[in-house]
């Protein structure tokens, strides 16, 4: 049942008694969304008859046209805002009923920003926007890259839209919520529902160096308003991710008013002007940048097993923790293929995972970890980490996409492990780069890494020795997405084919010494 | 693709299927034939359409292609019955350089008639008026004014009849004279009004400018001075002129002028309101009276006298990007037992556009502007020649895939001395765009006709030596190539930019030409070295290049360097932040597939040739390698599109991709030729992804793969291209409406003749076995027709859908490439319908046209289908749409 927007009271009071049964009361005003336009009344038709005749068609001109025309612009639908949620209803102070859909919340908000994208962005490339029903079918994210779903009010997301949204979501889309006054509310029912489509993962608040704050501004704070004071803060922005792919963004802090150009309502937390511009243009920037990575993550990959000998094959192991421990797809058989078609080393491709607290790790001369936010290991597993570690085992770390929160987390962790065995940064002359299979001492760096430290060219590793044996081997720069080719355009961390050098290296050294 | 301009007369192969038509239907002359009128020269044997045991008309009309044999007011011109009686004659329009129109009285049902010209001193007997039939005659306008009926009749008096046609009806969409320039003419219609009921009738003549109707002597209505068309909801009352009709006939006049203004569109359409019926409409077919209408079938010469007349059609109009057309024109001689073979030589042919004469029975010629040209064919001294003038125009109708090689053939064999410098930049640039195989031979002594001219733009003679330098080594000339390169490079010796783009055809040349990768390997890093500081987009491209020849061999990690080298050579014009490119980068990658998705290939190679440019390294990526497979594949580009499904096969982590790009290389072999390797990656598909292969039908092509291979080890030619001039001789397909008669066809002397004149036919149909189909393959489909009488009204104009089936018992959907085509009014020109068809996925298919709402005469010949591939395909719209070929050689 479709409802109008705003209906004048006195209509509105009279249709009440048939469709209240259909639109959930809410005790917080509609954003100043405008009724749609008045349809207009169709053309009168002249009488027909005595006074006039239409001169009846007459076919195509005889002439060949030929006419080129320059290329068009090259346009790309990029944000869908979507249609959701029953209607809602609001009894303003002075008894006037208003009926409106949560959906819309400020109008205009999402062709604004396109405007903005295209203003800002300027690569000669056309962005637009369209809205669709969420229950819709046909999601593909080839067509459809980034959905916009703005609300203040809770909501519920019926069976097909959830499934359709995790189709569309593992597929490569992405998808952005915005409560549009920043309504904890909105926020809150976006977490429950998500849970729905994905209940393995969690929502992560995004820290400032994750590329939706860098992708085309680089925003530290933002202009904020709450309660109707105005101040500058961090931008806040939550995210699901696949691999380090944010897919469902979630901002709490309202941009809607900003986008549509709409006043700040004083009950609400809005990040205002530019500021709100500027973090819509990132989003989508991030987005439309991710669309390989958005493919690569979305491949179905193989089961691997099998390995090249009957006898003794390397394995290693991928550590499991409660974090973002499985971040690079298939990532064992890159590592493996890497080494089998450049070593004689013959390998056992089954995959291998092991839980860091599981005494069986020491079955692994070596374990990778790898992970992009903040994470804690408890007891058990610190000190099973401690006992691999000092019995001779190996782990190999770097912190997918370079980002910060792993960073300062594993060393923080690793504090609590080996709290007398330091990291220490090995030199590129370390025979773990100058030795091994293919010496390396100058690597190359993925553009996202080289811009935040141009003059990065040597390998930027960290040891921890205990009785003289290299025992973990730590970057901070992202080695795992290189290896894997996972055309991450966010990935601060080693190149393709350099990465792949590096992690045999550091193979063929641990299993040599 | 050899040029099909000059196609003999092949039976189609395979056509085993095919029902011949019945020779019953085919109309020849009569045995009997009444003995020549002593003193003339020429005569027309005319044969009458309809049925004659209903014939109910007074008269017949016949229109003579005369074209100059006539006497210059075709005082001559008469007609014998088949019993030898001389019938008095009117003239109702003669243009000396093209037809006459006459009438004169049926006896009793007779078919035939002869029509005679070309006498010196007859008179002949003419005929007093008679209510019946309808023409226009065009004229050049030669009038000061038409503000008024005397200015303009002091006008009509002045100007030459360049045109004149029978018509039925007064819907004229375009000036039948001059299609291209409707202007500065005046168009006069004659014909008789037949009123059924008596009443008030309103009449408007709708058209640009002056117009004047006349009824009964009496002028109705007028407009005078400047006018343009009235549409949409018009008053009754002021608009046009009513007038009380009896029941009866009532002749009338229209005389139209419009002015000078090139913007003019020539039409000119009567409408009328009938008695309390207040609504305008046009008269249609049964308002006016009719004559019954005599064909020209043939062109016969008086025993002891040669000569020969000829039909000329517009096959083609190419218009180059900077407005150059090319007109291709075909001519065909007709006449009495004219020489065939080597003997053609006597047919000797003035195109009228000061170009060198040229021989043979149907020949081609290409006009550069459009506009009248008198056309002369001469055969023999005992006649004077024939002339006749056309008017070269872009007809409508969609472009063949197989015009701009044929034009190339046409200019291949011309004087390239005798064309201005203009025009030779002109050719070049055409050369250029049109992606034609068959282009190299002329490019090459284009090039090197130009570089002779020592033009002192250096840059410009660059561009020159590298095109001239690639159509050499195109020409399996590699060594010649490389050697003009050695002697080409002293010339730059100060400019950097030209010695990078003769070094990196050279490159080329190695590389794809003569497969020497080391060679070309050396090449590229010479470049590298020796040009690093050099800011010019070949320096970029040359380490594209390079990296190409690292991943074609599988040296992924080589491919990578050199693709990062290549990021950062080639200038200020690729040097934006990494965050922006990865944007951009990411937008285009997404558009590209969309792109893709919509079947817009041009359009994604563009964008994947921008992405490769300007992000090097994106050709390692999976996304980049399948987009630019798929494009390659769908354009025909199979040995590319190889090259990058292989490149994608060894991504290792773009799996999810590797099973469409291993049917994509089943798809390539396929379309190869190679039905061997076809088969093995189609097992390879049903053996590492089962899913796949079920979900994408691939039993299906391994079937049509299978079954195209048995056919072939059987010999079963596969079907390629079949013609047929519908000559008794070379008849195929089916038709039960249609009959094949004498007639001047634009090849040959028969057509297939519907005949629905002065009754309506209805719908027609022909069909055509086509065994030994490629399927999924784009088929080109032309014929030529030529309507006479016939009825176009806006609200149901006559049709012609053309479509290619699977043939009964397959049990595949059929193709969805039905195409319509509105024909439009030709006034008895021949015009050219041509369409691109896709066949379905079938070995065994069906071509069917049917034609819908016709009535009067019309007259199909020369039908053609020829495969088209891929890359002829492609090729056509890279020229329609004005892109030149791509830039990655």
């Amino acid at each position: 049942m479709k409802i109008p927007l705003t209906l004048s009271a006195a209509i509105a009071m009279a249709f009440l008694s048939s469709v209240t049964g259909q639109s959930r009361r809410v005790n917080f005003p509609p954003a100043n969304s405008k009724p749609p336009p008045a349809m207009k009344a169709p053309p009168k038709t002249q009488s027909s008859g005595e006074d006039t005749g239409f001169i009846p068609g007459w076919g195509p001109a005889m002439r060949k046209t030929q006419e080129r025309s320059p290329p068009p612009p090259t346009n790309l639908t990029v944000m869908y805002k979507v249609e959701y949620g029953t209607s809602l209803e609001y009894i303003h102070p002075d008894g006037r009923v208003e009926i409106f859909d949560q959906w819309r919340s400020y109008a205009n908000d999402g062709s604004n920003i396109m405007a903005s994208v295209n203003a800002k962005l300027k690569d000669g490339n056309n962005y637009q926007y369209a809205t669709k029903p969420l229950s819709s079918p046909g999601f593909d994210p080839t067509d459809i890259p980034l959905l916009f779903m703005a609300g203040d009010y809770d909501f519920v997301l019926q069976p097909a839209e959830v499934s359709n949204l995790r189709t569309f979501l593992d597929g490569g889309g992405t998808i952005l919520f915005n409560a549009a006054r920043g309504r904890d509310e909105f926020s809150r029912a976006v977490v429950r529902e998500m849970r729905k489509v994905f209940p393995d993962k969690a929502m992560m608040r995004l820290s400032l160096d994750h590329p939706v704050f860098n992708a085309r501004f680089r925003l530290r704070k933002v202009m904020t308003m709450v309660n109707g004071m105005r101040f500058m803060r961090p931008p806040v922005i939550y995210a699901m991710d696949i691999g380090t792919r944010s897919t469902v963004i979630l901002a709490p802090d309202g941009m809607g008013a900003a986008w549509s150009n709409s006043s700040y309502h004083v009950g609400g937390k809005h990040v205002m002007g530019e500021s709100a511009v500027r973090l819509g243009v990132n989003i989508v920037a991030y987005v439309l940048a991710s669309t390989e990575y958005g493919r690569f993550l979305a491949q179905d990959f193989p089961l691997y097993d099998g390995s090249t000998s009957e006898g003794d094959a390397v394995r290693f192991a991928l550590a499991r923790y409660h974090g973002s421990w499985s971040i690079n797809p298939a990532i064992q058989n890159s590592v493996l293929q890497a080494l089998s078609d450049n070593t004689d080393i013959d390998v056992d491709y089954q995959p291998q995972v092991v839980s860091l607290d599981d005494p069986s790790i020491a079955e692994y001369p070596l374990v990778f970890m790898t992970g992009h936010y903040n994470f804690l290991l408890n007891k058990a597993e610190i000190e099973n980490l401690t006992r691999y570690l000092r019995r001779g085992g190996t782990l190999v770390v770097s912190a997918a996409a370079g980002l910060k929160p792993f960073d300062a987390a594993f060393r923080r962790e690793l504090g609590k492990a080996l709290p007398k065995h330091p990291l220490i940064k090995l030199p590129p002359t370390h025979p773990v780069f100058s030795g091994g299979w293919n010496p390396i001492n100058e690597i190359t760096y993925t553009p996202a890494a080289l811009r935040d430290q141009p003059d990065l060219a040597f390998p930027e590793f960290y040891g921890a020795f205990i009785d003289n044996r290299l025992a973990i081997i730590y970057t901070p720069y992202d080695l795992m997405s290189g290896v894997n080719r996972e055309s991450n355009a966010y990935a601060k961390g080693v190149s393709n084919d350099d990465a792949t050098r590096i992690v045999i290296n550091l193979i063929t050294y641990a299993l040599s010494n | 693709m050899t040029g099909p301009y000059r196609l003999t007369l092949v039976t189609i192969v395979g056509m085993a299927l095919a029902t011949d038509l019945l020779s019953a239907a085919v109309t020849s002359l009569p045995a009997a034939t009444p003995a020549w009128l002593p003193g003339y020269k020429v005569r027309y044997p005319l044969h009458v359409a309809g049925d004659r045991t209903k014939a109910t008309a007074r008269t017949i009309m016949a229109r003579l292609p005369t074209g100059g044999w006539a006497r210059e007011d075709a005082a001559d011109v008469t007609v014998q019955t088949a019993a030898g009686e001389i019938l008095p004659v009117a003239v109702l329009s003669h243009v000396s350089n093209g037809h006459t129109l006459i009438q004169f009285p049926r006896r009793g049902n007779d078919a035939w008639y002869w029509a005679y010209a070309a006498h010196p001193s007859a008179t002949a007997k003419r005929m007093p008026a008679v209510h019946e039939g309808m023409t226009v005659e065009v004229r050049e306008w030669a009038g000061d004014n038409f503000e008024s009926w005397p200015a303009v009749r002091n006008g009509l008096e002045k100007g030459k009849v360049i045109g004149c046609f029978p018509v039925a009806e007064i819907i004229q969409n375009l000036n039948p004279a001059r299609p291209s320039a409707p202007f500065g003419l005046t168009v006069s219609y004659r014909g008789v009004l037949e009123i059924k009921k008596t009443g008030v009738y309103r009449f408007f003549v709708n058209s640009e400018d002056a117009s004047f109707l006349f009824i009964d002597g009496f002028k109705v209505c007028e407009r005078t001075g400047s006018n343009v068309l009235v549409s949409g909801e018009v008053s009754m009352q002021s608009t046009g002129s009513k007038l009380n009709l009896a029941a009866g006939r009532h002749p009338f006049e229209i005389h139209q002028v419009t002015s000078g203004n090139p913007g003019a569109s020539g039409r000119c359409y009567l409408l009328w309101s009938q008695p309390n019926t207040p609504t305008w409409t046009y008269p249609t077919r049964h308002n006016y009276a009719s004559a019954d209408y005599g064909r020209s079938i043939a062109i016969e010469t008086a025993p002891g006298t040669t000569g020969a007349g000829f039909v000329a059609g517009l096959d083609e109009t190419l218009v180059t990007p900077s407005g150059m057309t090319l007109s291709i024109m075909q001519f065909t001689a007709h006449g009495v037992n004219l020489p065939t073979g080597a003997a053609a030589n006597q047919l000797v042919w003035d195109f009228g556009d000061g170009t060198e004469m040229a021989r043979g029975r149907n020949p081609t010629h290409i006009y550069f502007d459009d506009g009248d040209y008198t056309v002369t064919l001469k055969y023999g001294d005992t006649l004077p020649p024939f002339h006749q003038t056309i008017h070269v125009w872009p007809a409508p109708g969609s472009t063949s895939p197989f015009s701009a090689a044929k034009a190339i053939d046409i200019l291949e064999t011309s004087d390239l001395g005798q064309y201005n410098t203009e025009r030779i930049n002109q050719l070049f640039e055409f050369l250029q765009m049109c992606d034609q195989p068959n282009r190299w031979t002329l490019l090459e002594k284009l090039t090197d006709f130009l570089l002779q001219q020592h033009d002192p733009d250096l840059q410009y003679r660059s561009l020159l030596y590298t095109v001239h330098i690639e159509a050499l080594a195109r020409l399996g000339r590699e060594a010649d190539a490389l050697a003009r390169i050695e002697r080409a490079m002293p010339e730059f010796e100060r400019l950097r930019n030209a010695q990078v783009s003769l070094q990196l055809t050279a490159a080329w040349v190695y590389h794809r030409q003569l497969k020497e990768g080391k060679k070309a390997d050396e090449c590229y890093e010479k470049i590298i070295e020796d040009y690093r500081g050099l800011e010019h987009p070949s320096l970029r491209l040359a380490a594209i290049r390079w990296g190409d020849l690292a991943a074609e061999s599988g040296d992924l990690p080589a491919a990578e360097v050199r693709y990062r080298i290549a990021d950062e050579l080639g200038g200020g014009e690729f040097e934006v932040t990494s965050q922006a490119k990865a944007i951009t980068r990411g937008a285009l990658l997404r558009i590209a597939e969309q792109k893709l998705r919509s079947g817009d290939i041009r359009e994604t190679r563009s964008l994947l040739d921008k992405i490769e440019l300007h992000y090097p390294q994106q050709k390692l990526g999976g996304l980049y390698r399948f987009l630019r497979a798929e494009t390659d594949r769908i354009a025909g580009r199979y040995e590319a599109s190889l090259r990058s499904y292989e490149v994608l096969l060894r991504l290792t982590q773009w799996a999810d991709f590797h099973d469409n790009a291993m049917f994509g290389v089943a798809n390539c072999y396929y379309r190869l030729r190679d039905y061997q390797r076809s088969k093995a990656w189609l097992r390879k598909i049903k053996e590492l992804h089962p899913k796949f292969y079920e979900a994408e039908n691939c039993g299906v092509f391994a079937n049509v793969v299978r079954e195209t291979q048995e056919r072939v080890r059987r010999g079963a030619a596969d079907f390629t291209e079949g013609f047929t001039s519908f000559e008794p001789s070379d008849l195929v397909g089916e038709s039960k409406q249609f009959g094949v008669a004498r007639g001047l066809g634009i090849f040959g002397s028969h057509v297939l003749l519907m005949d629905g004149h002065p009754a309506h036919r209805g719908v027609l149909d022909y069909s055509l076995n086509l065994p030994n189909l490629s399927g999924d393959a784009w088929y080109w489909v032309e014929m030529w027709y030529k309507a006479t009488l016939d009825h176009v009204h806006p609200a149901a104009p006559p049709h012609i859908v053309t479509n290619m089936l699977g043939s009964a018992g397959t049990t595949h959907a059929p193709s969805n490439s039905a195409n319509r085509f509105d024909f439009r009014g030709n006034f008895g020109l021949w015009h050219k319908y041509g369409y691109l068809h896709k066949t379905p996925m079938v070995q065994d298919g069906r071509f069917t046209a049917k034609i819908h709402h016709f009535s009067g005469l019309m007259e199909l010949d020369a039908l053609s289908i020829q495969r088209v591939s891929d890359q002829q395909y492609d090729a056509l719209f890279n020229f329609i749409e004005g892109r030149s070929e791509d830039g990655t050689k």
